[in-house]
């Protein structure tokens, strides 16, 4: 890390953390912006950060923070650093950050599209693959009828898929609405479960709030047997 | 993804500067003014007109914005420091959302219940950054410049929770994106105000302050006997050590100032 960007990892820290407190968050704040009236030490700080590449740079209110920062002055991070940090998160709201950083806004055609792995965005087909394959391994036949807790144990863990599902949905820009749908639709273990997910969610909200939805995203019917 | 009718109540909370209550709170003024109080270190950086500082940190009432009071309530935010910053601003053409009206509180609450994510703000630790995500994204959604709030937080007796108007004012970046850094729609801020006060800014629990008493003048209140000195005199005058007991000794205080 160089070091403008490690001068300001401290200020960025102290600035975003809620452990600090109001006043220490508001003061480090003042802090950094005094320094980045020095137009050398902003244009310094922003070519760095587009290069960032080490996930551990910063804590999650940190990136959080230099996510804002970004989107706020048009500035792009690298997609595998962006892929990890969407990875490593549990929060729906980190990952929602991350895709609204780097999804754009343009609309893309998937209305054919089943598989993940497939979609045009190359971003958002990785990290939907990620989300399926990691939680699918453990699944169960359609249908299948046992014991309640042996069923649960066999059941899909499909929530690295869910928190996904609902960044893409949150996010709602054309092209990640177009991959909820390829994700909702996409063979694999968990992918019963997804909808039901998808239709719990929906079917909470107020009729004209769901039909939004459902007009803008493509989903299958829960399916039985669960 | 939300309903006409969650919509149009958004919509209806929201109206122009010129017919909102913003614009009535300011109306004995020859423009829009505004005051923010800092901490005292900050004084000289604003010894000539300067941009305010966009507060972009998560325990926000209404996200990242400028925080500032409409001069009608020049001492309300006196909890956030004894320096007071005070700029004229154009709001021509805001669009204002009144969150002090129930009815945008109500609009606002059901929108975010319709959120993908309402689940994960209601049933995660990380309630804190998303509820600042939220309504950044409500004020984006809806192009709200200027959010107008009751304080949630309260300086004893400068301010008026029920009464008090304070503004969280957006700056816009390229593509309808809220800015952060240093704001260009309060941008003409001055050192004006310095006040004998201070005020803590969180419980002994560390959690933010609801109401926060009066750090000095409530202990010189109970003093009977007063007395100041300008503070150049003071450093000058061969019997400050001598005039400092004596007044230890009468159960007075002796307030040194700075001369206006």
């Amino acid at each position: 890390m160089s070091t403008v960007l490690s001068l300001a990892r401290d200020f960025i820290e102290r600035l975003s953390n809620p452990v600090y407190g109001q006043a220490v968050n508001e003061d480090y704040g003042m802090r950094l912006a005094a320094l980045l009236r020095d137009e050398e030490f902003a244009r310094q700080l922003n070519e760095e950060v587009a290069q960032l590449d080490d996930p551990s740079a910063f804590t999650s209110f940190g990136w959080l923070w230099l996510m804002g920062w970004a989107r706020s002055k048009n500035l792009t991070l690298p997609a595998s650093l962006l892929i990890t940090l969407f990875d490593q998160s549990s929060s729906v709201f980190v990952r929602s950050a991350i895709l609204d950083l780097a999804v754009d806004a343009e609309p893309v055609e998937a209305t054919n599209i089943q598989d993940v792995r497939e979609f045009p965005d190359r971003f958002l087909a990785t990290v939907m693959a990620a989300a399926v394959e990691r939680d699918g391994a453990q699944g169960f036949a359609p249908g299948e009828r046992r014991g309640e807790l042996e069923r649960l144990e066999r059941l899909p863990a499909t929530t690295a898929a869910e928190a996904t599902l609902v960044s893409l949905l949150q996010i709602a820009k054309p092209k990640t609405l177009s991959a909820a749908s390829v994700l909702l639709r996409h063979k694999w273990k968990g992918e019963a479960e997804l909808n039901v997910f998808f239709w719990t969610l929906a079917n909470a909200l107020d009729d004209e709030t769901r039909r939004e939805w459902l007009a803008r995203v493509s989903a299958q019917g829960p399916k039985n047997g669960l | 993804m939300i309903g006409a009718t969650i919509r149009s109540a958004v919509e209806n909370s929201i109206h122009s500067y010129e017919e909102s209550r913003l614009a009535s709170l300011l109306a004995e003024f020859d423009r829009p003014w505004a005051i923010k109080f800092v901490p005292s270190r900050w004084a000289a950086a604003y010894v000539s007109p300067g941009r305010l500082k966009i507060s972009e940190t998560p325990a926000l009432t209404w996200g990242t914005a400028t925080y500032v009071t409409p001069i009608s309530f020049p001492l309300s935010s006196a909890l956030y420091g004894r320096i007071g910053l005070v700029t004229p601003f154009d709001a021509t053409g805001w669009r204002i959302f009144d969150a002090t009206q129930a009815p945008a509180r109500a609009a606002y609450v059901n929108w975010v219940r319709v959120q993908p994510a309402f689940s994960d703000l209601i049933l995660t630790v990380h309630s804190t950054h998303a509820n600042h995500l939220l309504r950044n994204r409500f004020r984006e959604e809806f192009a709200i410049d200027c959010v107008l709030f009751h304080p949630d937080q309260e300086a004893e007796i400068h301010t008026d929770r029920g009464n008090h108007v304070w503004l969280a004012v957006t700056d816009w970046a390229a593509t309808r994106r809220i800015d952060s850094g240093m704001s260009f729609r309060l941008s003409q801020a001055k050192f004006v105000v310095l006040i004998d006060e201070e005020f803590a800014l969180h419980e002994s629990n560390g959690l933010p302050i609801q109401q926060s008493p009066r750090i000095i003048e409530r202990v010189t209140e109970t003093i009977a006997t007063r007395s100041c000195m300008e503070v150049t005199a003071a450093r000058a005058d061969p019997t400050l050590s001598h005039s400092i007991i004596s007044h230890y000794q009468s159960n007075a205080y002796l307030h040194v100032f700075i001369e206006p």
